[in-house]
């Protein structure tokens, strides 16, 4: 007993991954349901993390109940592995579970998110955490929990159409574009978290399993690997993601989602990839932009 | 006092079988294999080798020690019903003994009895993850098509989320009756059990999402 209590308990006193052993398995029973109901927002006795709702304290309890030993992790926020969301999550790892960390996308067997995919494409046997704030896409609309509850099981997804039309009928054009919904293996609406709407297509027939977290909503959902995620839209106006004529200043890509940056008070500015490492990686391999900005 | 302990203890643990040696890393791996299963229905996963108190195989055994605990009732089917399984479990995890089908949210059965899944809690329209788990004690499985199948060796075909286009898989012990108890399940979808196979140290997972066919018998 008294080894097995060494084993799992650092210096720090915490058990391996801070949370206790009781709460990794109601959540990781939750869990399994939510990969066997794609789309659908379990319920899950969310604790108390050691920071506040709104940091992804939804996200690190998925991590903490999935992540093992001989596990990689790699955290990002709005893409970069080094703003201090992720350097907070990713040191709180380090110390709790003595797990490896990384900032390669490709290196990484966990990796927890806030609000981007990697440009690189996920592969098989990766697993990608979302941190979420507002898991029920249709809570926007209707409040009350009881009625949206009946709403998916309904498939009663109308509203959802209707939020998207009055973007066309005031804008033009849908103007959603981040927490862009989605439909998951033909049932049920959910909130992809604030990704943009560039990364959605992403999700679709995706080979890494993708688990959601929303630590103040008390919700857990996953999409399984090779699963239909399909964005909502309408045949006259199809989804579109966003384009840029600009291209990323130091690696000069074009096919990533580019981050606008303020220079000076002249109107100066700059884009730049949002992905660090896939930025990094390609300014490894690729000529850099030749007028470097002063 | 000391006697009177010591009688308690040889007559409440008989046939106790050890339990995890290290419980915070073989749960968690044991977990993360089931969850690889579920993800992606028709791979076939092995646990380390293990001890488990018979005639429970060794996967089922890790998989209700890393999942079961004081919050859900587990129901066995009376064949696996051993004062071994039933004390080892109760020892280790803590877990109730549910006496009805509906009341459980695990269940242990093999693949030959006649339990019917309809006869579990397949959770609610609003709650569709209030469903069993169940956990089937099948005598074979095997991701890859082989040359020789018997003729209770049925060979299928699976499709749904976690498979890209089609999945091939052999199960051992599932007849024509376990094919239509899973188109009937899959129909209840969202609601619906999810079952986890099991054969030695060897699980599969078959979730409510996945369509099951015969070979030969395709639409």
């Amino acid at each position: 007993m008294s080894t097995q209590l060494a084993n799992s308990i650092d210096a720090g006193g915490y058990n391996f991954a801070y949370l206790d052993e009781q709460t990794k398995r109601m959540i990781r029973r939750g869990l399994l349901k939510a990969v066997a109901i794609p789309g659908y927002q379990v319920p899950f006795g969310g604790r108390e993390m050691p920071l506040p709702y709104g940091w992804g304290t939804g996200g690190m309890q998925v991590t903490a109940t999935v992540i093992g030993q001989d596990d990689t992790l790699k955290v990002i926020d709005q893409g970069a592995d080094d703003t201090t969301n992720a350097v907070s999550i990713r040191r709180f790892f380090a110390r709790t579970a003595g797990v490896k960390t990384t900032e390669l996308t490709t290196e990484a067997s966990v990796i927890q998110t806030r609000h981007r995919i990697p440009e690189t494409p996920l592969q098989a046997g990766q697993i990608l955490v979302y941190q979420v704030p507002i898991p029920d896409p249709l809570r926007f609309i209707e409040p009350r929990e009881v009625e949206t509850r009946t709403m998916h099981a309904l498939q009663e997804y109308g509203v959802m159409h209707v939020k998207l039309y009055e973007d066309i009928a005031r804008h033009g054009h849908i103007a959603t574009t981040y927490a862009y919904p989605v439909k998951v293996n033909d049932h049920y609406v959910m909130d992809p978290s604030p990704i943009p709407k560039f990364d959605n297509p992403k999700m679709d027939d995706s080979p890494a399993l993708q688990l959601f977290g929303a630590g103040r909503e008390k919700r857990i959902y996953a999409v399984p690997p090779f699963t239909r995620v399909r964005s909502l839209d309408f045949e006259d106006h199809p989804f579109e993601i966003q384009r840029w004529d600009e291209s990323c200043e130091f690696c000069g890509a074009t096919e990533s989602f580019l981050d606008e940056v303020i220079t000076n008070d002249q109107g100066g500015r700059i884009y730049v990839c949002s992905d660090t490492d896939y930025c990094r990686q390609r300014q490894h391999t690729t000529p850099k932009k030749q007028e470097a900005y002063p | 006092m000391t006697t009177t302990a010591q009688t308690m203890t040889a007559v409440a643990l008989d046939g106790l079988c050890d339990g995890f040696a290290d419980s915070t890393h073989q749960a968690q791996q044991v977990f993360r294999r089931v969850l690889a299963a579920m993800a992606e229905p028709g791979t076939v996963h092995s646990l380390e080798p293990g001890n488990a108190p018979a005639p429970l195989s060794s996967a089922a055994y890790q998989i209700c020690l890393a999942l079961l605990d004081q919050e859900t009732p587990l129901w066995l089917q009376p064949e696996l019903a051993s004062a071994a399984v039933v004390n080892s479990l109760r020892f280790h995890c803590g877990c109730g003994i549910a006496h009805r089908l509906d009341k459980a949210a695990f269940a242990l059965i093999t693949a030959n009895g006649d339990c019917s899944l309809a006869a579990f809690n397949q959770g609610t329209f609003e709650y569709p993850d209030r469903s069993a788990t169940v956990i089937v004690e099948v005598r074979g499985l095997d991701a890859e098509r082989g040359e020789n199948c018997g003729e209770e060796r049925s060979e299928l075909v699976l499709e749904g989320p976690g498979i890209r286009q089609q999945r091939r898989v052999r199960i051992d012990g599932f007849d024509a009756g376990w094919m239509q108890r899973l188109a009937d399940n899959h129909a209840l979808f969202p609601c619906g059990v999810d079952l986890i196979l099991t054969c030695g140290n060897q699980l599969m997972a078959l979730p409510r999402t996945t369509r099951a066919t015969l070979i030969g018998q395709e639409h």
